[in-house]
């Protein structure tokens, strides 16, 4: 019995050292990543509700799973900033019947300006183009006159529609060879017939059924801090309101990367908890 | 008191203190960096899992204690 009692008292000694464990590497990140998801069902410490409530069904429940809808072109949500992070990765997990762009915005300074990056764009994903894909960035040409993005780039088709989608044509062009009337940034509004190649920097988002799983990734340094400590993130869908369509969101991951941490960082890290340095 | 109940009630006195033990760090640690233990877990929980194995605690202390034992 003595044995048992002692095996007993070791492994309620060794839940507590496991639990503290996991709260400081939650907190420090060790291996450098951390993940955070909001699924609705409950309040999150890191990742805010959406808001403002007015753009925004009640949060409901339908087969064991939660979610809101988003009923106009423009919502935002707050993450905590818990660490010196060099890339944050959101996902969003939607079911998206009708909206033609919807994009991820991180506010980069105090008048929420907003870095805009693609999570689903429906042009991009069913035009049946001939598709040259390169490094993540892709050309979609309704004529196959380019072998390469690079040769695209190199005798660039300065007479023909170009669409423009999360990309700086001017850091690969010559910027005689660009006449502002051709090169468009893509927009909601516009359909296959208004351009000739569209080129982009874009990840096809995972589609499974009616759901899309889509993500992008912000460098954490670009991130305006608002006074609470968040850094705050927009979901955009434009026209959304104007076709009186809506998302239904389900769930948001937050992933947080960096390096890894080293022994060296761990005891310098001990310093300043402590204020030692 | 049989030697199982003894044990079990051992077992839970000892859980108790480490509860205790780990409920005054992390008030410590939340104390030093507000969010480092809440962002993640509710410290009441740990605060009323102590209180509960405490309560059991002085139970076994009640069983053991001389007065009772010359009462029974």
């Amino acid at each position: 019995m003595k044995k048992y009692s002692f095996a007993l008292k070791i492994a309620i000694a060794l839940l507590p050292i496991l639990l503290i464990g996991w709260i400081i590497e939650q907190n420090l990140a060790l291996s450098g990543i951390n993940t955070f998801t909001y699924s609705f069902e409950q309040e999150n410490p890191i990742i805010s509700g959406l808001e403002p409530w007015q753009r925004l069904s009640e949060i409901k429940k339908s087969n064991n799973t939660y979610s809101q809808e988003m009923r106009d072109d423009i919502i935002y949500f707050k993450v905590k900033k818990i660490n010196t992070f060099e890339k944050i990765t959101t996902t969003i997990e939607y079911a998206n019947p009708n909206a033609k762009l919807v994009d991820i915005g991180m506010s980069i300074n105090k008048k929420n300006a907003q870095k805009k990056l693609p999570l689903e764009s429906k042009l991009i994903d069913n035009l049946d183009w001939s598709r040259i894909n390169s490094n993540n960035v892709i050309l979609l040409q309704k004529e196959e006159n380019f072998n390469s993005i690079e040769e695209f780039f190199s005798s660039f088709p300065s007479q023909k529609k170009v669409g423009v989608y999360n990309f700086n044509l001017q850091e690969f062009v010559n910027s005689e060879a660009l006449i502002k009337e051709n090169v468009l940034p893509l927009r909601h509004f516009h359909t296959e017939n208004d351009f000739d190649y569209i080129i982009t920097r874009y990840e096809t988002p995972v589609k499974n059924g009616g759901t899309v799983i889509a993500k992008n990734t912000f460098n954490a340094v670009d991130g305006f801090i608002d006074t609470e400590g968040n850094y705050r993130f927009s979901i955009s869908a434009p026209g959304l309101k104007e076709s009186s369509s809506t998302i239904e969101i389900k769930e948001i991951t937050v992933q947080f990367e960096k390096q890894p941490i080293t022994t060296e960082d761990i005891s310098n890290k001990l310093k300043s908890f402590f204020n030692l340095q | 008191m049989s030697k199982l109940v003894k044990t079990i009630l051992d077992s839970i006195q000892f859980a108790f203190f480490v509860s205790l033990a780990t409920s005054l760090i992390l008030i410590l640690l939340e104390t030093f960096n507000p969010g480092f233990v809440s962002n993640y877990i509710d410290i009441n929980q740990c605060i009323f899992l102590s209180f509960f194995l405490g309560c059991i605690a002085i139970f076994k202390k009640s069983k053991q204690s001389p007065a009772l034992k010359d009462k029974y």
